[in-house]
């Protein structure tokens, strides 16, 4: 398929609303006039043709019994004796044959005999008495030249009324003796032709020529043969239009003679158009009505698209609580918009949800941890131990269980964050209990400014890191050493407290290291202490703080512990929360 | 699937060529179209009453369809010469033979069969043209308002002082044969041209009709007594009943015959020939007589005219090549009297 240029859904309605509509309009109204067009013109034309029909046998009925009565005329003897002598006495007789045999078709002609030299002698009509026709010329000469024949002509002028002669030349044994010649004028056709035609109709009788013989109807004082002519000679078509009125042309066989039925046209040019105008006007209205309805439409349909697409948006850059208007007109898109916000809603739930969760474990885990270290009652027994020592003067014991007590102590309170001098007095505490227990092989030193001695941070998250320190770094020494500094360094663009523990022992694996810093602190290793504070730092302050470990030159092992800077006052009202 | 779109479109810009088409209907020819070979264009000059019939009978006798052109000479030959022989003219029919010898490089040359027949004065010297009918120039008189015995009966006549302002004569700037009446006149009072035009001028009280045949109404109508007109002009006028007579000139008068000349380039030459064959074939100057009133340019052909017509020898080639200067110098006298 070929490359589609992107629309939008109105042109897209826009378009089809117009193929359904106006497209079978227009398609279907031309066909109809083209149609109706054709059956009236065929119907008129079947009508012509008919017509034409009837004048044709009319003509040829009537031509056919002239031509009987020629040949009756012709054959007479007396006639053709009185033509011969100009003096003939018996010219009542000649005159009551010619009568009687004329008498059915004295209406339609009148019938007059010539002598040789072309001088009317006898004659049914009035007034033609002692004319004289030119012997050589028009239609007695063609009755002379074709003797035989019965021959028809377009009269000329000297023939008086009449428009078309018929004429047969009279002859017996001794010859030829005069011409027995038939005139029809322009009444006489009427007669004829009377009742064929209609007043709107032009009927025309042309010669082979094409020049007018008779002409009636509408077209009675034009002379359409001329044009039918001038249209022959210069090669055009004949049946085209004539003065807004179709031409039906027809040829009389027998006789030499055309005939011409002119009928103006039904559908004229302005029927025609104001046929199309009104098809046209349609086409606009609905053409409007289409905008309007795509419009209509459209702004239905693709609103609440846009609103949805908007919302869908918003909820994409993090407003869960974005909703969708539900009181659309279509059912569908109330329905879709209710979904929507359904879903939203059920999203946000959810997030809230498994947020909760989230805490919810890890105060367990938390609490789980420092459950680890508070057994209740071993402070208590070691308090009944102290007293024991004391009452028996074994002054290692008490200062084993005193500062055994204090790291108990520490750990069993409730409260989650301290104090960096608290922390650091429990680092002290437990360093002076390993070195009775390891015999004085190491020193742990632990220097900070006192201003920052009130600073917040999570309780016992030094000591585990000491822990590690003397436990694992300085297990082989004999004169191993732990530092313990604070100071305010920076992390996460922020003032932070920092505290180190630096030792000089043995120091750390490499893979142990890495594991660390990369924060795949989760898995249980042989320093899960180290682990267990990094995550706790994280969960209370971020991503951005917690436990890092390195390798410092000088060999033994660094690890870092970055804090918030904070003051004791929030450490209080966070721990009067109730956590 | 574009091809699919492709052929639907097809098919309907076919349907709908159909549609819009589907009302031109071909009708089957009644009559068969005229070939070339059948056709004869004629200009004529002639009235309707003169072409008509020999026009109908030569199409009907030839089978021959003549495309018929009419309008004044001088038009019709000014035509001739626009189109200097590419021209879709055939046949030039009717004017004065003067008017011929002007035009003479625009037709070509055709010697009838019969020329030996026509009286000698007519028979063209270069057969450009050939002579149809002789129309001699004649005086008329109102019956009622002039005597038989004091009609005038030649040129010098006119002159007297009876008639001044008493003839009816057609304006030769408007109608030929009234110049051809003008050239006869200074031919038959001795080539003195200019005195002759004054005289006549002031005969007619510098007077003219606008046509030969509104000369002759005026002289029936009583307007004026006598007339000089054309012999065919003034026979159909008595024809009509006019009540008028025709006088011939003792002195002789000029009978200057109209013509017919085959035009060069033309399309339908061998058409064209039998269209001269038959204006001089004996049917046709028969009916130019019987019917006509016109004169056979035939020796041997029956008139019905006054037989004792006397034939002033007429220089056509003078009247010819002077046409402009005499007419000139007509308009001249005329203007200057008439204000």
């Amino acid at each position: 398929m070929g490359k589609r240029v992107k629309r939008t859904f109105k042109q897209e309605l826009l378009t089809s609303m117009i193929a359904v509509s106006v497209l079978p309009l227009a398609v279907c109204s031309l066909f109809l006039i083209q149609l109706f067009q054709l059956k009236i013109s065929k119907d008129y034309q079947v009508r012509d043709m008919e017509l034409a029909e009837e004048v044709n046998s009319r003509m040829e009925q009537l031509f056919s019994e002239f031509s009987v009565l020629a040949d009756e005329i012709c054959e007479n003897d007396d006639i053709a004796e009185a033509l011969r002598n100009s003096d003939f006495t018996n010219s009542d007789e000649i005159y009551r044959t010619l009568y009687r045999k004329t008498k059915e078709l004295r209406d339609d002609a009148w019938f007059e005999l010539y002598s040789m030299d072309g001088i009317c002698q006898y004659s049914t009509g009035t007034g033609t008495y002692q004319k004289k026709l030119e012997p050589y010329w028009g239609i007695l000469r063609k009755a002379s030249e074709e003797a035989e024949k019965f021959v028809v002509l377009r009269a000329d002028e000297p023939s008086g009324n009449a428009v078309l002669q018929a004429a047969k030349l009279v002859q017996d044994e001794q010859g030829a003796a005069g011409f027995f010649v038939i005139n029809m004028g322009t009444s006489e056709f009427e007669n004829v032709l009377k009742g064929t035609y209609g007043g709107q109709d032009g009927i025309c009788i042309l010669d082979g020529f094409m020049e007018t013989v008779f002409s009636a109807g509408s077209t009675a004082d034009e002379n359409p043969g001329a044009a039918l002519r001038v249209r022959l000679l210069q090669n055009e078509p004949i049946q085209s239009d004539y003065n807004g009125n179709s031409v039906y042309l027809d040829k009389i066989e027998g006789i030499e003679l055309y005939v011409i039925l002119l009928r103006p046209h039904i559908f004229t040019e302005d029927t025609v158009n104001s046929m199309y105008t009104v098809l046209f006007i349609m086409i606009a209205v609905i053409l409007i009505l289409c905008v309007c309805l795509v419009y209509n439409l459209s702004n239905r349909l693709s609103r609440p698209i846009k609103v949805l697409n908007q919302t869908m948006h918003e909820v994409q850059m993090g407003n869960l609580d974005a909703r969708m208007q539900e009181d659309w007109p279509t059912t569908e898109f109330a329905e879709m918009s209710g979904n929507f916000n359904y879903m939203t809603a059920d999203l946000k739930k959810n997030m809230e949800k498994e947020v909760e969760q989230q805490k919810q474990l890890n105060e367990i885990q938390i609490a789980m941890m420092q459950a680890q270290l508070n057994p209740h009652f071993l402070y208590n027994t070691l308090d009944t131990v102290k007293w024991v020592a004391k009452a028996n003067h074994v002054p290692e014991i008490v200062t084993l269980v005193s500062k055994l007590a204090k790291i108990l102590r520490a750990a069993i309170s409730k409260k989650q964050f301290t104090t960096l001098r608290e922390e650091m007095e429990l680092v002290e505490s437990y360093a002076q209990i390993q070195r009775i227990r390891f015999d004085g092989r190491f020193e742990c030193i632990c220097t900070y400014d006192e201003k920052l001695a009130d600073c917040e941070l999570p309780k016992l998250v030094i000591q585990p890191i000491v822990e590690n320190a003397v436990i694992h770094g300085l297990s082989e020494c004999e004169d191993g050493h732990v530092y313990v500094d604070a100071y305010v360094g920076e992390a996460d663009d922020a003032p932070a407290l920092i505290v180190e523990v630096r030792d000089d022992g043995c120091g750390i694996g490499q893979e142990v290291i890495d594991r660390l810093n990369n924060g795949g602190l989760q898995e249980p290793t042989g320093h899960i202490g180290l682990g267990n504070v990094d995550k706790i730092i994280r969960l209370h302050y971020g991503e951005a703080y917690g436990v890092k470990i390195s390798k410092p030159d000088q060999g033994g092992s660094l690890v870092t512990l970055t804090f918030p800077l904070r003051k004791e006052k929030t450490i209080d009202a966070k721990n009067s929360g109730g956590r | 699937m574009k091809v699919f779109w492709e052929k639907c479109k097809v098919i309907t810009i076919c349907l709908g060529m159909g549609i819009l088409f589907s009302s031109c209907k071909t009708t089957q020819e009644v009559i068969t179209p005229v070939v070339e070979e059948n056709k004869l264009v004629v200009y004529t000059s002639h009235k309707e009453e003169v072409y008509e019939p020999i026009i109908k009978e030569f199409e009907e006798r030839t089978g021959i369809w003549v495309e018929l052109h009419t309008g004044g000479t001088s038009e019709l030959l000014e035509e001739i010469a626009k189109g200097n022989g590419e021209f879709t003219c055939d046949i030039m029919f009717g004017g004065g033979i003067e008017s011929y010898c002007a035009y003479s490089d625009y037709f070509k040359p055709y010697v009838c069969s019969r020329n030996n027949s026509i009286k000698k004065q007519y028979r063209s010297k270069d057969g450009s043209y050939t002579a149809f009918t002789e129309l001699p120039i004649v005086f008329i008189y109102n019956n009622k308002l002039v005597d038989s015995g004091r009609a005038p009966t030649g040129w010098q006549e006119l002159f007297y002082q009876s008639w001044q302002g008493n003839i009816a004569f057609g304006d030769p700037l408007k109608s030929g044969s009234s110049y051809t009446m003008l050239v006869t006149l200074i031919q038959a009072m001795g080539m003195e041209e200019d005195v002759t035009l004054k005289q006549f001028a002031r005969a007619l009280e510098y007077k003219v009709s606008a046509g030969s045949k509104e000369a002759v109404d005026e002289v029936s109508s009583g307007a004026k007594a006598i007339g000089l007109t054309l012999e065919e002009t003034a026979l159909k006028a008595i024809d009509n009943g006019a009540d008028i007579s025709i006088v011939y000139p003792k002195d002789g008068t000029s009978t200057v015959p109209d013509g017919c000349a085959i035009v060069i380039g033309t399309k339908h030459e061998e058409n064209a020939k039998q269209f001269i064959e038959f204006i001089v074939g004996d049917d046709v100057q028969q009916l130019a007589v019987d019917r006509l009133h016109r004169r056979s340019v035939l020796e041997n052909l029956q008139q019905t005219g006054d037989e004792s017509l006397k034939v002033l020898n007429y220089d056509v080639e003078w009247a010819g090549t002077h046409r402009e200067e005499i007419l000139k110098s007509w308009a001249n006298i005329i203007a200057e009297q008439g204000r």
